[in-house]
């Protein structure tokens, strides 16, 4: 009974903790989404934007150097993104870098491998690459992939019972905006706030439930064993990412942990595949994108973690700490 | 129906910024969050309150008729009672799911910090996560014969092994879990406690004695030998960090 207890009370508390370190960044990210969608008129941020396919998809990447938030937190952003007339690939590709191209990120990974600050930069281009090269294969490979968001909407429009809930929540955004006309500036805003975080907390508490649940259960020490293996290692360090759903700001100090018994590849390809794919971030991607992009863009990125992983398993000395 | 949902959302907004108002006030946040974090949590948690009242307040005095659906309404209870659950820091039943190779890894400045301070000598103010991240230093012989004394929690496994120090009945682990950042990448370390004394799992001690290197599953450990153990209150910060 007690051990059920100290159980349930693991739980629950690394339920509500996976919530709290989220929710900075969620706030954070709704309120950039919510300025971006008041102040910013989407002509302005589409002017800007390249007509070349491949220069718009690097311009996208980018985005996340100025956005201080972590994965969850770019979904309210991603969303508005869809909604001004960004490309579906495109947004793949903020959404996959921006947790990476990140200047928060990139300093807590150079601090946490102070030992050597190239990993910070490895984790930056490699993550920044990976993230434009699916977005673009996407855009020249994928279905229907180059539709941007306002054709999406005008597509669910008709069909109300759309894929999960952004269309959803781009429509109640489009009416509070027209019923809020002639309201206060602050009221809108405040209405846009309150809907648009809670479409992104709603899945929130769905994807930290599985997370923790893999968190829980799942013992850490079942990939331990294959640490030492320059081609098993790379794979377990990507399983774990997968499972872990930790932050990007501070998943460097968590791989820190691994890097004495685990090669810098398998180091790498966690730091890199962390951040783009894992539980919790399926769970949030279901609120944009169809389950089929979500499973091309899970692929393409594990297969590119893994070949990133096996490269630098190659060129640098194994057990390089 | 759309505003009603709103109502909803400002009034979550107001109770989940409660819930981390109450978690502050209670000094419960670091049962969760790197005490670094405390005051961006508490900052959004302010945050939520301010825009869930506004919010609530701005939007209930238009509504004739407030509606809210049933799922709405258990979310509310579920969030609302959350409050009146008893939190405990993690306890020795995560030790198993999380446990590592019980190294702490620190980096070249904080490596030359712990030579500097073993050379001088004055180990009294060496702390428990100082002695973890000793066992990085390279060999074991540093901890020879070596005063300890630190705080931690009583576990009588270590999720791996079962302890084999007199068939397990003379021999406890004192365990602490080492957070960077969250209670998401908390993971736990140890040092094994030889005692005939007994103390019940998960219970907060505080360990005064000598290092000794013994052979524990073939393997060197330094082992505390005791010469005083006190039950004590749980401290401050439950989990270890880099700056405590």
């Amino acid at each position: 009974m007690l051990e059920f207890q100290n159980r349930f009370n693991d739980f629950v508390l690394i339920y509500t903790g996976v919530i709290i370190g989220a929710l900075p960044f969620v706030t954070l990210g709704t309120l950039i989404s919510v300025i971006v969608s008041h102040y910013i008129k989407s002509t302005s941020i589409l002017k800007y934007k390249s007509k070349n396919n491949i220069l718009s998809h690097i311009q996208s990447a980018f985005i996340g150097v100025f956005l201080p938030v972590c994965e969850c937190g770019n979904i309210p952003l991603a969303k508005r993104l869809l909604v001004v007339g960004f490309k579906k690939t495109e947004v793949v590709t903020f959404l996959l870098a921006a947790p990476i191209l990140n200047p928060i990120v990139w300093f807590s990974t150079a601090e946490a491998f102070n030992l050597d600050k190239n990993i910070a930069w490895i984790r930056v281009i490699a993550g920044g690459l990976i993230a434009i090269f699916i977005g673009l294969f996407l855009s020249y490979c994928g279905n229907n992939n180059t539709e941007s968001g306002n054709a999406i909407i005008t597509e669910k429009k008709e069909k109300i019972n759309s894929f999960a809930g952004f269309a959803k929540t781009a429509l109640g955004i489009s009416q509070i905006e027209s019923e809020n006309q002639n309201a206060s500036k602050y009221k809108t805003i405040l209405n846009l706030f309150a809907l648009e975080f809670f479409s992104v907390f709603k899945v929130l508490l769905i994807a930290c439930f599985v997370a923790t649940l893999f968190q829980t259960f799942i013992p850490r020490s079942l990939i331990e064993g294959v640490g030492q293996n320059p081609i098993l290692s790379v794979f377990a360090m990507i399983f774990l990412a997968f499972l872990i759903s930790i932050c990007s700001s501070v998943d460097a100090f968590f791989a820190l942990a691994f890097s004495a018994s685990f090669s810098l590849g398998s180091i790498i390809s966690f730091l890199v595949f962390g951040p783009m794919i894992d539980v919790k971030l399926i769970i949030l991607l279901r609120s944009i994108f169809p389950f089929k992009t979500i499973l091309q863009i899970a692929t393409l990125a594990f297969v590119l973690a893994v070949i990133l992983g096996f490269g630098i398993n190659s060129f640098y000395k194994f057990n390089y700490f | 129906m759309r505003q009603n949902n709103n109502i909803f959302n400002f009034l979550s907004l107001f109770l989940i910024g409660s819930y981390i108002f109450y978690l502050f006030l209670n000094q419960k946040l670091v049962y969760f969050i790197h005490p670094k974090y405390i005051y961006l949590a508490f900052g959004t948690g302010a945050f939520m309150i301010l825009t869930g009242f506004i919010g609530f307040i701005t939007n209930i005095t238009l509504q004739k008729k407030i509606i809210f659906k049933i799922p709405e309404i258990v979310i509310l209870i579920l969030a609302f009672s959350l409050i009146f659950v008893q939190i405990k820091p993690l306890s020795s039943s995560s030790i198993a799911a999380r446990i590592g190779n019980n190294n702490l890894i620190v980096d070249e400045n904080e490596k030359k910090e712990l030579i500097k301070k073993l050379d001088s000598g004055n180990l009294y103010n060496f702390s428990m996560y100082d002695w973890m991240s000793a066992k990085s230093l390279g060999g074991l012989d540093i901890f020879q014969n070596k005063k300890f004394s630190g705080t931690g929690f009583v576990s009588y496994s270590n999720g791996k092994n079962a302890l084999n120090i007199e068939n397990n009945k003379n021999s406890f682990y004192l365990s602490r879990f080492v957070i960077s950042c969250c209670i998401v990448d908390a993971t736990p370390y140890y040092f094994i406690v030889k005692t005939s004394e007994k103390f019940t799992e998960n219970s907060w001690v505080n360990v005064t004695g000598t290092f000794n290197l013994i052979d524990i599953n073939g393997k060197l450990e330094p082992v505390i030998v005791p010469d005083k153990i006190d039950t004590t209150q749980e401290p401050k910060n439950v989990y270890l960090n880099k700056d405590n």
